[in-house]
């Protein structure tokens, strides 16, 4: 049975001197789970796995592993283990000396030490690299070897600071795959640091988005996504569009908001927005979520007629940008080719066109 | 044109430079094998009766005896010293680091003729007769600043995160270091040492005020040098000093190198 609230993160704040890298972060990893820290440079993202590694003490609050809390335990007696964002090889042992680093300690027979060298090595597919000397290993190389100096110590929790962020795109999508994988083979909670939005919502099953010190949403990718609860959370992931609009009624299972320029749009509700009549709420919209037509579709609401201003075709997909009398900002759509190209249902720049969405799509988050 | 003769210009300039830094030197060897008693020109003859009367010359030998007792006690223990103060320096947040490090390196700065008179008058007062130990602890006074100079400029190449990577996976501080800080540091300590042993062996201000009755090689020297019969065979004795040094130069420079290359291709730098 895989223990819920493996790491426990408790109101930690940390203060450097004066500048307050986390504030009150609370933030709960189940055992087992794929767990992203997501955000922008310099939001605390490595502060908080270097408090969970034990190489910083929070400053307030604490942390807890498996029920046991941390702050009394040093670095080297933490059941975790890190990976680096710069792999930190020792650079004067090869690669079988790196991975068997940690080991030592535990007095293996020599026999039986070099089965578990041999084995990592298969793991991370560097079979016959074991002589080799960090110089010798390419970025990708290192970055496995680093993976298997720390999974060969069988630690209860893997913390990865951006592992492929100094990897190129093809090699960085191939890693993020394998690393997927080998998550799941090892069945170790991993938690991983990045700052790129696709990256954690492809490998991750829970994350947690963090800003300026403060954790803004835990959430699986796709609730992330689809349900951001805050206009910067839905801002940091993927692009929307924000319509200000006025609650007219509130349904059991819909809300109707009057937005102005795009006249009524119907929402669906769900537990977590219930706002009362008359509230003033942000709509937003996901630009591939927004169809759009020549022919007016057959619905009451959620519809709009503008302008296309700007069209740039992507291949797999167009961009859109509709300009719509009244609105301030022009609505952004992405649009699947699914057609063959230069289909007459294809919009061009200076089409009039009609939008449309689906009351499901709409989210709506709290004014600013 | 105004290229070239530039850089004939310069090249003069170099040989020149070369031949007022060298030729006086290379005297040394010369008139080493020269077969008179007089340091002159025209040159005698060759012979190698100065370096027999050296080698039988006992108060010669044993003052290069104890000058490489006391030089090599110096470069081990001024290293060590130099290199936990340098580790101090660039591993932790030392609060009020900068005056720290001003301080240890103040005997840097200080003139020998002061350190040695000041040093000469602490031991009498502390009732402690000058010996060969006075001398070592006067030379591990102003080495360590030196090797701390080339301690903290190879651990500031050094990547924090190996150390931390090594702590991870379960090394506590003490093992930390022998496992990665000193073999990673191991090209800055044979600096170190080479530096320090150097800096010992041929250090005459200090030992003059400091020494007892064992004389140190610069202050054996010294004595020697109001002899003129005895002269030749400081001669011979700085020929083989000479000769020492090149080879350990050469090599410390050739491990330099090598270690260089390796660093280079591993990203570490310095
Ligand atoms: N040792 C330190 N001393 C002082 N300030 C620090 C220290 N470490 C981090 N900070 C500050 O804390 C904040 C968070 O830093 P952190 O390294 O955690 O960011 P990050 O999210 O990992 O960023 P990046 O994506 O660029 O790696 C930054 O403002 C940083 O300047
Ligand atoms: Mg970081």
């Amino acid at each position: 049975m895989r223990k819920r609230n493996f790491i426990e993160v408790r109101n930690v704040t940390k203060r450097f001197g004066r500048v307050r890298a986390l504030h009150s972060v609370d933030i709960e990893v189940n055992e087992g789970e794929f767990f992203a820290l997501l955000g922008p440079s310099g939001c605390g993202k490595t502060t908080l796995l270097r408090i969970l590694a034990g190489f910083e003490s929070p400053t307030e609050g604490e942390v807890f592993i498996d029920g046991q809390a941390m702050s009394a335990v040093p670095a080297n007696r933490r059941p975790v283990n890190m990976v680096f964002q710069n792999y930190a090889i020792f650079p004067h042992l090869n690669v079988r000396q790196n991975i068997a680093y940690g080991l030592r300690r535990q007095r293996l027979p020599k026999a039986e030490l070099d089965a578990v060298i041999e084995r990592a090595l298969v793991l991370i597919k560097l079979e016959g690299f074991g002589e080799r000397r960090s110089d010798q290993l390419s970025g990708g190389q290192r970055q496995r070897v680093a993976l298997a100096r720390a999974l060969v110590k069988q630690p209860k929790v893997l913390l990865l600071d951006e592992p492929l962020g100094a990897l190129d795109k093809r090699l960085r999508e191939q890693m993020q795959v394998e690393l997927r994988a080998l998550q799941q083979e090892v069945g170790v909670t991993f938690v991983f640091v990045t700052h790129d939005q696709e990256e954690a919502l492809s490998m991750s099953d829970r994350i947690a988005v963090l800003s300026e010190g403060e954790v803004l949403q835990v959430d699986t990718p796709e609730r992330l996504y689809e349900r951001p609860v805050s206009r910067e959370v839905a801002d940091f992931i993927g692009t929307m569009n924000f319509v200000e609009g006025e609650v007219e009624g509130v349904d059991t299972d819909m809300i109707s908001v009057d937005a102005g320029p795009l006249g009524r749009v119907s929402a669906a509700s769900d537990e977590r927005t219930r706002p009362g009549r008359g509230a003033r709420v942000l709509i937003a919209i996901r630009p591939e979520k927004i169809a759009v037509s020549r022919e007016r579709p057959d619905v009451p609401s959620n519809l709009v007629r503008g302008q296309v201003s700007a069209a740039s075709y992507l291949g797999d997909r167009s961009h859109l940008r509709v300009d719509v009398p009244g609105l301030g900002a022009p609505i952004s759509v992405a649009s699947q080719n699914i057609l063959p190209l230069l289909h007459s249902a294809h919009a061009a720049e200076s089409d009039a066109m009609w939008l449309s969405w689906p009351a499901s799509a709409v989210v709506l988050l709290p004014p600013e | 044109m105004e290229q070239t003769k530039r850089i004939d210009g310069l090249i003069v300039y170099g040989v020149i430079y070369l031949g007022f830094l060298y030729l006086p030197i290379l005297l040394i060897p010369l008139f080493s094998f020269n077969d008179s008693i007089y340091i002159a020109f025209p040159l005698k003859g060759f012979t190698l009766q100065w370096y027999e009367a050296m080698i039988a010359q006992d108060a010669l030998v044993r003052s290069l005896m104890n000058s490489l007792k006391v030089a090599s006690a110096v470069a081990v223990i001024s290293t060590i010293f130099g290199t936990l103060a340098a580790k101090a320096v660039t591993g932790y947040n030392l609060r009020g680091k900068a005056p720290v490090v001003a301080f240890i390196m103040i005997p840097f700065v200080i003139p020998g003729i002061i350190l040695g008179i000041s040093l000469l008058v602490l031991i009498n007062r502390l009732g402690v007769t000058p010996s060969l130990l006075t001398v070592g602890l006067g030379h591990i006074m102003i080495a360590i600043p030196f090797s701390m100079m080339v301690m903290i400029s190879r651990l500031e190449g050094l990547d924090r995160d190996l150390e931390e990577a090594s702590m991870d996976l379960g090394e506590g501080v003490w093992s930390t270091f022998w496992r990665v800080t000193f073999p990673l540091a191991l090209p800055g300590i044979v600096a170190s040492l080479l530096l320090t042993f150097t800096l010992s062996f041929d250090e005459f201000l200090i030992a003059f005020f400091l020494t007892g009755k064992e004389a140190t090689l610069p202050i054996f020297i010294f004595s020697q040098l109001r002899l003129s019969q005895k002269l030749p065979n400081v001669l011979a004795l700085g020929s083989c000093i000479l000769a020492a040094s090149t080879v350990v130069i050469a090599a410390a420079e050739y491990i330099r190198r090598r270690n260089l290359r390796s660093d280079r291709q591993s990203g570490l730098g310095v």
